[in-house]
């Protein structure tokens, strides 16, 4: 099993590399990424059955060597990033106008390849080094977008290495206390107290601003707006999701901070509720799906002061069952908004294309144009509101009953209230779309070219996968806890 | 013999059916199906004559399966009215077969159906099967009563329907309080109601619900305009049969006998005689001899009524005045009936050598509704005068006043003949289906009711032939001829205002209170709609006012901080957080 | 509603159930738009499969058998379908009308565009109306509940118009709106007894948490109602029904006969008497209020409907009234007036639809909505008139039309139960429902034709017999099955069945 997480990290470096040599980028990028998911499949299933799964990279033991390590939660973003990355290579392959351009294919494989070895890094120092990696993929991609996209890809460069150093920081901080390198079990060596607070809160600010967290989001609209059509699927669903992962193991591990903790959720709340109703405001259908991720970044981080009681008092039955619930509840939002937003994303860009413009207003009537597409948009916008039977409605299940039971009244209101936001924006969307020109107007749009199905269903997949897999999606729950240590 | 009962329901449905499906269409071959339909359709009554004959040889009937339970039997009650029911409709779908209205098939269809629903509920032996038959045979009357498309049916099928479906309702409600109570089999229900701790309530209902459907004053007020504008064949089922039904509501469903209700009885003996007397001012200054008519069904049905209040006032004579009130409706069913077709058998026929018979069944129909002496009416109201005899009901000497109904009817009936004789067909048919069955009827409200009543109902006794009984029998009719000649003699000579000389239906039209009441109704809808159109307005501008608010507030504010939040200030103010901890924690640090 | 001496045992049929509806779903969508003949196969097959099922499963689901399939959900919460008495009654109502739907709908949209669509969500809304009668939970309900909800907007939108897109936003609104209510009351049931089975005298644990905690279980009461209520449309909440009636007729009849109205009162249904259970609610004292409701409900459609001249909107607004009759059933409690309230479930769906097909043949055929038009079309369309006077009738609740039975059942409950009031409200609302389908039935049958208006003469047909058929057949349907409601299996019998619990 050991190779395996090997492979998840070196196959795409590896593919990185060959896409930057052969001409025939497209098909290393397709192999790989089905690669990607296969091991992605055999890794989720082996950590469901025998618990997480230790490796060690280079063969040096520990301290000396880098620990690798691949949990529950790991997993099962890996699993995500399988299927995400699959289909919008997929979709990339078919229409290469949405790339952006030939340093599209390695650029991808280097983001996979830095969300991976975030997923399966041990210590929090390989992780600094894995969100970097990261961080240079990303902004590498948003700044295929051309001109228009340099701006927001050098803001996006700026947010990501400030927070990178705010996280730096206080990785320093826990070794200058702890010692050892090893940092994923720091809690044992942290008290907790203002030190540990102090740390918390350093790696709040540094990662929320990597994950747009509330109010640190303001780049995020801008830089998934401009970034090629294939690209900001995977910033959405995948690059966002590395730092809250993180941001999620460093505070578990440091058995959180009630103040904080409320803090943090708090954030979470407003980034629900005001995302959701810029993303209801916005004229432009790519920011009106980008404001949707702050809204769901604000979902997941829900689950931290829920998570913390039991963090803080591990004997306390009731908390630990609330703790499970909502992480359960959070991951699986997380990994339904993963889908579902590429989806969304992919089902975007397509549809700026056939309108020729980028404006909901542009949309009026595209629904006879590209059916299938806006039926996609249509349905990816069902999951991210969470309604049933979609994934996210399963998450939302646990995480209302997690808020119910711990008493948490506002995070109902905001989970409810989010939820019928998202769905105003898309209704808004789709609405525009269906709506056939009068009898007495003859400005009707002239018929294109229908789109292809090859272009249209890596996207209507991934949104069938995210409504889909809420029936029976008990196991996904169950992996999520693995090797998290909450609620236990 | 369950076979005949359903062949009884079942052929008049069928062949109801079968006219209404061949109704339209306009090929020749279409117009010969419908007239045989038609014609024929008078034999999908035979079922329903042999239950009649049969009585209660035909055993009762019980369908468990079918709606609520549909239990029959033939009881006293039911089964001569229902022999004169099966008379009645037999010769309205003969004169409609023969008559010269519009649309004959849909009108013989709905006959069909007020058939199977009028005889439902004559023959019902359950509450549910009551009113079954009681709904089956009130709304579809709604199309005999309008079948001619006139402002004025239009308006008399305004005023029957509004009636009708009060009385629907009020029935229904009455007779679920008598279920709750026990009553579901109809053999149950009077004790049932008498034992109910909703008694007064439950009579109250029914007193309404069956009092608009038998005229009872003032819920009469349908009667004289429905009447007129139906159709002739319509207008005899309505009088002859169906008011009938409310009677019959009243028979089955009362507390009679059980227990004593002085207010409720008095109440109604009071309603009837208003209803008995109060008709002939109207009755007598119509022009229509159909009004006249109609009029003196309601004055008739005022002297069922008195029966029924004194049986609910006395329980000790109820069973001889349901008697009497039974054998009434038979005789005024038959009667009046053929009076009813009267004028539509002397509008086609009144000339030539049918006119000397046809005058003399008329009249012998007409002194048989007033009662004299031979006629089915002295019968009825010898009966009813043996009822009423030992009652000691003191508002009103009732021995004395009842035979005077005998004056009303005569001077009403004596209306509608100086109306109607003088108009003449220009040319008249021979004797055909309808003048037949016309004869039936003639024979049957004069002669028959006196068998049937010897035969059937052997506690009523009959009249003898003695000076004295009949001597009662002859001076109201006398009076009322008397009467009616005085008014001749008067309009003759001028001694009259002209407007009571030649009444034209101008100084109390037809309906009487109805007028008035329309008039309010319509008074009522105006304040009605006015208040909607104004609680309309009152919410658009509410709701225009709440999207004006929803626009302008919350989202300005949103709108604002994601400006703000989209400068570069927050990502500098997170630079110097970070600086700020790291300097707190270094400095801070041993 | 499991009695006593019923077996429970795992089957796979209730899933096999809503697969015939959701394969020709998911093949229909994926059909191009000139297969016509290959979509109306599969259209019917499964139509036709349902039906069938349904019918082989009454006798044995009646002697006393369940079959239920469960699938993990979340960790200790499963999705349940469970076949029972009523879920049975109400998917033997739906699978009837359903294939009578598809028939008319083939005839309804044989010139129509994006009919692959059309037909596609018109499926997958069957599978969800088959999925919330066949709930064995909480959670199950409420998934198939949301689902409703999302595969009627595209039906409703069908027309692709401004008019039909602003009906659509405002259902989806006030359905989505709803819907939150429902999940926040079914999520903190949950957390607070366990997942939520419903049972025949309802769930023992909530029976509990109201001894307990009357005043949180008075609360999920009215949450998970107010969830219901706006697909019931129980006034305030009715707003959405009248706009929704831009949807083709079809689909507004299968709004309002099957699907969307009645899996709110369904959901009514369930939550009295098999969530709290009636004894519970009457010792919570939710009753009451809702009886009051349902009554407020029931007059006030019908005074809306009195002022309405557009056909489908008067239809409309009587739904609203109608349906009610359902709820004020279940909250008058009690044997009798429940079972009137279950009966009406079918008695409403056959009468109601057999209105709206009226409505889209007069419509499609003269091209005439308005009452104000309809005067003397009787001549010229006398087969629907004809159903369609049966269907008012039914409304009326005049005899031998279904309409009759549900009312003395409601009228000799609430006498039982001490509400003579209701009684009084029943009569009021008969009244009313005369005084708005009276004018129309007589309209067009005695009126007049204004000579402006050139009805096309006879000869040609009333529309396609596609159309034409189901309507008689639900007309015929709505007198039939209180003609033989005494029998084993008709509504009426299932309808005491379900509420006595035992075989009839």
């Amino acid at each position: 099993m050991t190779d395996v997480l090997v492979l998840l990290v070196l196959l795409p470096l590896a593919g990185a590399v060959v896409a930057a040599l052969v001409p025939a980028r497209a098909v290393v990028g397709l192999v790989v990424a089905v690669a990607q998911l296969a091991l992605g499949v055999v890794a989720a299933a082996a950590v469901l059955r025998d618990g997480p799964v230790l490796g060690e990279l280079g063969g040096w033991a520990q301290p000396l060597g880098i620990g690798l390590r691949l949990d529950g939660p790991g997993a099962a973003v890996g699993l995500l990033s399988g299927v995400v990355v699959l289909a919008v290579a997929a979709h990339a392959a078919a229409v290469p106008a949405a790339t952006g351009g030939p340093g599209y294919w390695p650029l991808v494989l280097v983001t996979v390849a830095g969300l991976q070895t975030v997923l399966v890094a041990d210590d929090w120092f390989t992780t600094y080094v894995a969100l970097e990696l990261l961080t240079v993929g990303a902004v590498g991609l948003v700044a295929l977008g051309g001109r228009r996209a340099y701006e927001p890809a050098v803001r996006y460069l700026c947010v990501a290495v400030l927070g990178s150093f705010a996280y730096l920081v206080a990785v320093a901080l826990v070794y200058a206390r702890t010692g050892p390198l090893a940092l994923h079990d720091g809690a044992a060596a942290m008290p907790p107290g203002a030190a540990t607070a102090t740390v918390l809160g350093l790696v709040v600010v540094g990662l929320g601003l990597k994950s747009a967290l509330f109010p640190l989001h303001a780049w995020l609209p801008a830089a998934h707006a401009a970034a090629p059509a294939a690209v900001s699927p995977l910033l959405s669903a995948l690059v966002v999701k590395g730092s809250l992962v993180v941001l999620l193991r460093v505070w578990t591990g440091l058995g959180g901070d009630a103040h904080l903790g409320t803090l943090v959720g708090l954030l979470g709340g407003l980034a629900v509720l005001v995302g959701g109703v810029a993303a209801v405001r916005q004229e432009r259908l790519k920011r009106l799906v980008a404001y949707s991720t702050v809204a769901q970044v604000g979902y997941v981080v829900l689950l931290v002061p829920l998570v913390t009681p039991s963090l803080l008092d591990p004997t306390d039955a009731a908390a630990a069952d609330v703790a499970r619930l909502a992480w359960q509840g959070g991951m699986l939002i997380l990994l339904a908004h993963g889908l579902a937003k590429a989806a969304a994303f992919l089902a975007a860009g397509t549809l700026v294309q056939v309108a020729g413009g980028d404006r909901v207003a542009d949309l009026r009537g595209i629904a006879a144009r590209a059916p299938v597409v806006v039926m996609t948009f249509g349905v990816a916008g069902v999951a991210l509101a969470g309604l049933p039977p979609s994934l996210a409605f399963v998450g939302k299940w646990q995480l209302l009953t997690a808020a119910v039971a711990g008493g948490a009244w506002w995070a109902v209101l905001v989970l409810l209230v989010g939820g019928l936001l998202t769905a105003a924006a898309v209704a808004r969307v789709v609405a525009t779309a269906l709506r056939r020109p009068d009898d007495d107007e003859d400005d009707a749009p002239a018929a294109g070219a229908p789109v292809p199905r090859r272009v249209a269903l890596p996207a209507l997949t991934l949104a069938v996968l995210a409504i889909g897999a809420g029936v029976g999606s008990a196991w996904l729950a169950d992996l999520t806890l693995v090797g998290t240590g909450v609620g236990t | 013999m369950t076979w005949l009962w359903a062949a009884a329901a079942a052929l008049p449905v069928a062949w109801a059916v079968a006219l209404a499906g061949a109704a339209s269409g306009t090929g020749e071959r279409r117009r010969t199906l419908r007239r045989r339909l038609l014609r024929t359709s008078l034999l999908s009554l035979a079922p329903a004559l042999a239950l009649a004959v049969l009585g209660p040889a035909a055993g009762p009937l019980d369908l468990p399966w079918a709606f609520l339970g549909v239990t029959a039997e033939l009881d006293d009650v039911g089964r001569p009215l229902l022999l004169v029911a099966v008379v009645l409709y037999g010769a309205a779908l003969a004169a409609t077969a023969d008559s010269r209205t519009h649309r004959k098939a849909v009108l013989g269809a709905l006959l069909l159906v007020c058939f199977v629903g009028n005889a439902t509920v004559l023959v019902a032996a359950d509450a549910a099967t009551f009113y079954l038959g009681y709904a089956l045979m009130s709304i579809p009357a709604y199309g005999l009563v309008v079948h001619e498309r006139t402002d004025a049916a239009r308006r008399a099928g305004r005023a029957y329907l509004v009636l009708t479906l009060v009385s629907e309702m009020a029935v229904l409600a009455g007779v679920l309080l008598v279920v709750l109570a026990g009553g579901m089999r109809l053999a149950d229900a009077p004790a049932a109601v008498a034992g109910s701790p909703h008694l007064g309530v439950t009579v109250g209902l029914l007193l309404l619900g069956f009092g608009i459907k038998a005229g009872l004053a003032p819920l009469h007020v349908w009667l004289p305009v429905a009447h007129p504008a139906a159709p002739p064949p319509a207008s005899a089922v309505l009088s002859g049969a169906m008011i009938k039904a409310g009677l019959v509501g009243w028979l089955r469903f009362l507390p009679l006998g059980e227990v004593a209700l002085p207010g409720w009885g008095t109440l109604l003996v009071v309603l009837a005689l208003l209803g008995a007397f109060g008709v002939l001012v109207p009755g007598v200054l119509t022009a229509d001899p159909k009004v006249a008519l109609a009029y003196s069904s309601v004055s008739q049905m005022g002297f069922i009524g008195v029966l029924v209040g004194v049986a609910l006032l006395e329980p000790t004579l109820a069973e001889a005045c349901v008697l009497a009130a039974v054998v009434y409706a038979v005789h005024h069913g038959a009667a009046k009936g053929g009076l009813f077709l009267s004028v539509t058998v002397w509008r086609f026929h009144g000339r030539g050598r049918l006119r000397v018979p046809l005058l003399a069944g008329m009249a012998l129909l007409a002194l048989a509704v007033a009662g004299a002496p031979l006629g089915s009416g002295s019968v009825a109201k010898y009966a009813a005068k043996q009822a009423l005899e030992p009652s000691t009901f003191d508002v009103v000497d009732l021995v004395a006043t009842l035979p005077l109904v005998g004056t009303v009817s005569t001077l009403l009936l004596a209306r509608a003949a100086v109306r109607l004789l003088p108009s003449t067909p220009a040319d008249a048919w021979g004797v055909d289906a309808s003048v037949l069955t016309w004869a039936v009827l003639v024979v049957g409200g004069t002669v028959a009711t006196w068998a049937l009543a010897g035969l059937w109902a052997p506690v009523v006794a009959t009249p003898g032939l003695d000076p004295v009984t009949t001597w009662d029998a002859t001076w109201p009719v006398l009076l009322g001829l008397a009467l009616t000649a005085l008014a001749v003699a008067a309009s003759r000579r001028d001694l009259l205002p002209r407007a009571l000389a030649h009444p034209d239906g101008t100084l109390v039209p037809a309906g009487d209170v109805l007028v008035p009441a329309e008039r309010a109704a319509a008074a009522a809808l105006r304040v009605a709609d006015r208040a909607a159109r104004a609680t309309g307005r009152t919410r658009d501008r509410a709701a225009a006012r709440a999207r004006a608010v929803l626009a302008r507030a919350p989202v300005g504010p949103v709108d604002r901080l994601e400006d703000l939040l989209s400068a570069w200030v927050p990502a500098g103010a997170a630079v110097l957080v970070v600086a700020g901890l790291v300097g707190l924690v270094l400095g801070g640090a041993p | 509603m499991i009695g006593s001496g019923t077996e429970v045992q795992a089957s796979w049929i209730p899933p096999v159930i809503l697969l015939t509806s959701l394969v020709p779903a998911l093949v229909i969508f994926l059909l191009r738009e000139e297969q016509r003949r290959a979509r109306t196969v599969l259209n019917l097959a499964g139509a036709l499969a349902k039906v069938g099922l349904v019918a082989v499963l009454v006798p044995p689901v009646l002697a006393g058998q369940r079959f239920e399939w469960r699938v993990p959900f979340v960790p200790g919460t499963d999705l349940v379908l469970r076949v029972e008495p009523f879920a049975l009654y109400f998917l033997g109502l739906s699978a009837f009308l359903w294939l009578l739907t598809t028939i008319y709908a083939i005839g309804y949209l044989r010139e129509g565009r994006d009919r692959s669509r059309f037909f596609g969500f018109f499926s997958l809304c069957v599978v969800a109306t088959s999925g919330i009668a066949l709930s064995g939970n909480l959670v199950t309900f409420v998934v198939f509940y949301e689902l409703l909800t999302l595969a009627t907007y595209p039906l409703v939108a069908h027309e692709q118009t401004a008019a039909a897109l602003r009906g659509a936003r405002t259902y989806l609104a006030y359905t989505l709106a709803g819907g939150v209510a429902l999940l926040l009351g079914a999520v903190w049931l949950t957390a607070l007894v366990g997942p939520v089975e419903f049972a025949a005298s309802g769930s023992a644990a909530v029976g509990e948490l109201a001894e307990r905690d009357p005043a949180t279980a008075r609360l999920l009461f009215a949450l998970l109602l107010v969830g219901l209520a706006v697909k019931a449309a129980l006034v305030p909440l009715h707003g959405w029904l009248p706009r929704a009636m831009v949807a083709p007729a079809p689909v507004s009849a299968l709004l309002h006969a099957v699907a969307v109205v009645k899996a709110g009162v369904f959901g009514i249904v369930l939550l009295v008497d098999d969530v709290f259970g009636a004894e519970v609610a009457q010792r919570l004292g939710v009753l009451g209020p809702l009886t009051v409701l349902a009554c407020v409900t029931i007059l006030w459609g019908s005074v809306r409907a009195l002022r309405q001249d557009g056909l489908k909107a008067r239809l409309a607004y009587s739904t609203v009234s109608q349906v009610a009759y359902v709820t004020l059933g279940v909250a008058v409690a009690g044997a009798t007036a429940t079972t009137g309230g279950v009966v009406h479930i079918v008695h409403q769906g056959l009468m109601k639809i057999t209105l709206f097909f009226c409505a889209g043949l007069l419509a499609s055929t003269l091209g005439l909505t308005r009452v104000s038009e309809l005067s003397g079309v009787g001549r010229r369309m006398p087969l629907t008139c004809a159903a369609f006077t049966v269907g008012a009738l039914g409304m009326i609740g005049v005899p031998p039309v279904a309409g009759y039975v549900t009312k003395w059942y409601l009228g000799l409950g609430a006498l039982e139960a001490g509400a003579g009031w209701v009684l009084a409200v029943l009569v009021a609302s008969s009244l009313l429902n005369a005084a708005y389908f009276g004018p129309v039935v007589a309209r067009m049958w005695w009126g007049t034709p204004a000579p402006e208006q050139d009805l096309p003469r006879p000869r040609r047909a009333e529309g396609p017999w596609a159309m034409v058929g189901p309507t008689l057949v639900t007309a015929g349907a709505s007198v039939v099955v209180v003609l033989v409601a005494g029998l084993p299996f008709s509504p009426l019998a299932m309808a005491r069945a379900i509420v006595e619990g035992g075989a009839p």
